[in-house]
């Protein structure tokens, strides 16, 4: 049709459609004159009005159908008998409302919960970033193996190196860089405990260059960003924040501007708000502070000042940093590639220099890196969705686990709604089968079958709306929640997510809805419309049956819904055991009557010039305020024991790579610093030497105990004590920035513990090696976890320690108070959640195959009610009746488990890394998966076959 | 029906448009000229004319608005557009062109 034909007739066809009753009246009144004019041309014959009227209307052949054929030339005719389909579905559905409704409902929580891992995918991976032109952003990336050390690190993946740079290495290329051809910028993320005032903040602060906002062109929402002159590394250095931190966290006062900040006590001055919605095109969340990159130095390590820190030590080397480039129009990523490649080759020889000298001093240099390191070409990728392009790899497994499980719950309701029209067309046979023998022609009776799936499919697709945007905002409010979360899911990037259905997100709702529609409606309505009538209506009286086909397929359906259920049942069991497992297990001190705080006081100002002196007279006040708490505590009624600890246990971690004499291994140990009796108090035996005492200070020598398991590893099961330990020579203190006793002296070692638990409860492979030193041998004691031991009841233990740190007043918060086991809970809470949401998916899959089993058994009994009462009639008793109806469901379960259990066990695989201490492999829990789906099958069955057994054979017979 | 008169009912389309190209007129005056211009030969049911005229109008070869007609009274009065002047010659083209050769067939003496 040519567009000008279109100018007629488009206004024409929306004109029928929407002017419906307009179209009707003109089409009467138009005939009406027709036949007015005919009857008085009929009376000026001389017929009689009476005649007349009737020869007109003989004449014109009938009005209504005339108007019929009138209508049908509108060509909306199809239109017109969809809404009719429709209309019709409607009413047919309404006489069926639990199971319609139970329906829809399953295809909306199908439908649903995919739409919600949709949004994720799509505000993740396919959504560009909101800055001006993304396009022309790339992202740096290098070959990540020798930017590891040559193997230097135990445990990272050299593809975790890929995209990161050293900070020196980004000043190399940024002093090569040319506006003409790319702009450079860099950007990375920290951890940082920010003061305002008295109140004092836990952020992640990202760390820019100072061409970052330049390139980004972003506009602050106050004050100004961050410029190339922030980052020069001189003055008191400016800081920008967030803008949720600023409106959130303090009050979105406007008076911030010029005011200072300390962060790890370093002073800062607030200079802008980032604009809302602003988030690091890296890491993809929002940054509570964002810091100039020349101060990550100091930030890095806090409050060590430059006199304890030799050059070496200074992080400069480590490759931590993402590098962005805005691309000038007209120039290629290879160009501007090629272009920067010379000052990356210099950036590259620096970094060996600065690595292979200190690796080799600990026989970590492996040969050959230097050359795998000058191979590695610069290379920019597309960055137009930023991190996304990185983010990619990190959350593709979590969302093919999330998009699995939620596929295999629309795949059930799916199997539903085909069953349940499987099962009402079949009972519509004769029906079917009269519409056919008055001349309804196949496609019509196909189009009202399949307008009947499309009805429940697009209600299912209405109800999945409300049912997505409540999936999406509990897996949003589960990403971002700050407690230890599924490792899985922590990779993904929550900070960008937001609960809302764009558009791409609605239409595949919409989309998904009508091609589930597809999927479950086209089988049963071409099935039902290929009986013939006569067939039908020769053999049925009354009584109907349904085709052998269809009857297999409806079986097959349920009997894939029985896989479904044990593919998910096999992990949920798995995750269940592991769980019971994790509550169980021995952590190795003794847990009971045992509450626990920390106390974070704030930091004293200082910055990286700070003298010796001045850091001795702040250690000594700090240690000053912790023995206060000591005393004050310990002298509440009722107490029996205090200790404390850096680092609170299950709560916190800190690993390093120990020096020890004659050891060449690659191990690390973990790290705390106690109080002197910790051992007895927390009940871990103390297996040779002695505890610290309290003249284990700052003055004496320096000391350490370690663990059984730090005997085995470091000292190949020799006796330790008096052995010597390097705590903050070669790697340790940059690699782990641990903020070390006493810094550089060799300590002693005075003491052997038994293992305990240290940061996990979930730890395969035993305990690991832990070290201790006394907090009072350390300048840097900025927190500390105090453990109190006292029969009475927690709660008032609870108040009678706030009341006492209230007597010290010194507005010091107490965090973390609590029972210890409250944080043994706490510490598995990852493993629950996990349990939590494979036994919400399993739950949902369950209850949908069951009620699917359910509709087909109830219905086959139905359709054999005949049948039944002949056997009844010839002798066969209601248990014989009831095992028959059994084995049926038997057989379906039995197939569904010899096809479900090894792929459910293939599934397991995917989640071992999830478990504790059990196998992917375990016959308990594929027994005990298979019992429970045995079990909820019968519960299923049981109704429709004590119905068979209740069959009246005198009725069964006399409705022939 | 007699035989001759099924041949035509293919091209009451183009009836109707050479009617309508002569003046605007009610679906009454269209089947009442039919009759008289084809003296009474072509039997057109009239209530086929309908269908057709709304083919017509949704095709937009013709198009239609309410007037009043001679006898003062409100009746749908269709006229040509365009598009359907234009398409009017095709189809009198074509037909010119089939009925010669059809008449050229039937009128073969037998050898």
């Amino acid at each position: 049709m040519s567009p000008k034909r279109w100018l007629y007739t488009v206004p024409l066809r929306l004109r029928s459609i929407f002017r419906r009753r307009r179209v009707e009246q003109d089409l009467d009144d138009e005939l009406q004159y027709h036949l007015e004019m005919r009857i008085e041309e009929n009376i000026a014959k001389g017929m009689s009005s009476e005649e007349a009227r009737r020869a007109a209307l003989i004449a014109l052949g009938g009005l209504d159908q005339r108007k019929e054929e009138c209508r049908d030339m509108q060509g909306i005719d199809w239109l017109v008998s969809l809404q009719r389909n429709f209309r019709h579905s409607f009413r047919r559905l309404a006489k069926a409302p639990v199971l319609s409704l139970v329906v829809i409902l399953s295809l909306g929580l199908g439908i649903g919960s995919n739409t919600a891992i949709f949004s994720l995918i799509y505000q993740i991976l396919l959504r560009p970033l909101p800055v001006e032109n993304p396009d022309e952003l790339a992202l740096g990336t290098t070959p990540g193996a020798a930017k590891a050390g040559g193997g230097a690190f135990p445990g990272t993946s050299p593809d975790s190196y890929m995209y990161v740079f050293s900070y020196l290495q980004f000043r190399e290329l940024e002093r090569h860089q040319q506006q003409n051809v790319a702009e450079l910028a860099a950007s990375g993320f920290k951890s940082a405990e920010v003061a305002l005032e008295n109140q004092k903040f836990f952020c992640g602060a990202l760390m820019v260059s100072g061409g970052y906002f330049p390139l980004m062109r972003t506009r602050p929402h106050m004050g100004r960003t961050l410029i190339p002159a922030d980052d020069q590394g001189d003055g008191i250095p400016a800081a920008m924040l967030g803008y949720g931190f600023w409106k959130n966290k303090l009050g979105g006062r406007p008076d911030i501007l010029n005011k200072p900040i300390r962060i790890f006590g370093q002073v800062f001055t607030v200079v802008g708000v980032a604009p809302k919605g602003f988030c690091d095109m890296i890491m993809g969340a929002p940054p509570d502070v964002i810091l100039p990159l020349a101060t990550a130095t100091s930030l890095s390590n806090p409050s060590i000042p430059k006199f304890m820190m030799p050059e070496s030590d200074n992080n400069s080397h480590f490759s931590w940093i993402y590098m962005m480039a805005r691309i000038k129009r007209g120039v290629t990523r290879e160009q501007a590639a090629a272009f920067y490649a010379g000052a990356y080759a210099a950036s590259v020889e620096q970094q060996i220099q600065a690595w292979k000298g200190r690796l080799e001093s600990v026989g970590r240099w492996k040969p050959g890196t230097e050359d795998q390191y000058r191979k590695g070409q610069l290379k920019f990728i597309d960055g137009s969705h930023g991190l996304n392009s990185i983010a990619k790899e990190g959350s593709k497994t979590p969302i093919i686990i999330l998009m699995l499980a939620t596929g295999l719950v629309l795949f059930i309701a799916m199997a539903n709604a085909a069953n349940l029209l499987l099962a009402r067309s079949a009972a519509r046979r004769g029906e079917l089968a009269i519409c056919a023998a008055m001349g309804a022609s196949r496609s019509n009776i196909v189009g009202q079958l399949f307008s009947e799936a499309m009805t429940l499919a697009i209600a299912g697709g209405i109800v999945a709306i409300p049912l997505s945007l409540a999936t999406l905002h509990f897996l949003i409010s589960m990403l971002v929640q700050t407690a230890p979360l599924a490792d899985f899911l922590r990779r993904i990037p929550a900070g960008l997510l937001t609960v809302q259905l764009e558009w791409p997100v609605f239409l595949y709702c919409m989309g998904l809805s009508l091609l589930t529609g597809l999927l479950f409606g086209l089988y049963p309505a071409l099935a039902a419309a290929r009986v013939a009538p006569n067939k039908v209506l020769n053999q049925e009286s009354g009584q109907f049956s349904e085709a052998l086909g269809t009857a297999r397929m409806r079986k097959a359906l349920v009997c894939a819904q029985v896989v479904i259920s044990i593919i998910v049942l096999i992990p949920t069991g798995l995750f269940l055991k592991s769980l019971v497992k994790l509550m169980t297990v021995d952590p190795g001190l003794r847990t009971e009557n045992l509450v626990m705080f920390r106390l974070l006081p704030n930091r004293a100002e200082w910055s990286p010039e700070q003298s010796r002196e001045m850091l001795e007279a702040q250690a000594k006040q700090s240690q000053a305020f912790f023995e206060q708490v000591e005393s004050e505590v310990a002298a509440i009624p009722g107490v029996t024991g205090l200790t404390s600890a850096k680092m609170p246990l299950l709560g916190g971690f800190t690993y390093f790579h120990p020096a020890v004499e004659g050891y060449t291994g690659s191990s690390s140990a973990g790290y705390n610093e106690i109080a002197p009796g910790f051992f007895r108090q927390m009940g871990i035996p103390l297996l040779l030497g002695r505890e610290f005492t309290e003249h284990d200070n700052l003055t004496g020598q320096m000391v350490a105990i370690v663990n059984e398991q730090f005997v085995k590893t470091f000292f190949a099961g020799q006796n330790p004590i008096g052995r010597r330990l390097g705590l903050g020579k070669g790697m340790a203190s940059t690699m782990y920035q641990i903020n070390m006793p006493g810094i550089y002296g060799p300590t002693e070692i005075v003491g052997v513990v038994k293992d305990s638990f240290y940061s996990s409860i979930k730890r395969e492979g035993g305990h690991p090696n832990v070290v201790y030193t006394p907090w009072r041998q350390n300048y840097f004691v900025n927190f500390l976890t105090f453990y109190v031991r006292s029969a009475l009841p927690s709660a008032q233990v609870f108040a009678q320690i706030r009341n006492a740190l209230q007597k010290l007043n010194a507005n010091v918060p107490v965090e973390d108070l609590r029972t210890m086991e409250e944080q043994v809970e706490l510490n598995i809470s990852n493993d629950r959640q996990i349990f939590q949401l494979a036994g919400i998916v399993t739950v949902i899959a369950m209850a949908l195959a069951m009620m699917g089993l359910y509709g087909v058994m109830a219905y086959s009994v139905i359709r054999r009610t005949r049948e039944i009462g002949i056997r009844m009639a010839i002798g066969a008793k209601p248990a014989g009746i009831r095992r028959m109806v059994l084995r049926e469901m038997m057989l379906i379960l039995a197939i569904g488990l010899v096809l479900g259990i090894p792929a459910g066990l293939s599934i397991s695989r995917v989640v071992a890394s999830q478990l504790f201490s059990v196998s992917t492999y375990d016959p308990f829990v594929v027994a005990g998966a298979s019992l429970a789906l045995g079990l909820a099958a019968f519960a299923a069955t049981y109704l429709p076959a004590w119905r068979a057994s209740r069959v009246d054979p005198l009725n069964a017979l006399r409705c022939e | 029906m007699s035989k001759p008169s099924d041949l035509v009912q293919g091209t009451l389309d183009l009836l109707i448009l050479k009617i309508l190209a002569l003046q605007p007129m009610n679906g009454w005056a269209v089947n009442q000229r039919l009759r008289q211009v084809s003296g009474e030969v072509l039997q057109v049911t009239e209530g086929s004319l309908y269908p057709a005229l709304h083919k017509l109008e949704q095709e937009g070869w013709i198009t239609a608005e309410w007037k009043q007609s001679e006898n003062n009274r409100r009746a749908k009065y269709y006229s040509l557009t365009r598009l359907g002047r234009q398409h009017l010659k095709k189809e009198a083209a074509n037909w010119n062109r089939l009925s010669a050769a059809i008449s050229h067939v039937v009128q073969l003496e037998e050898a």
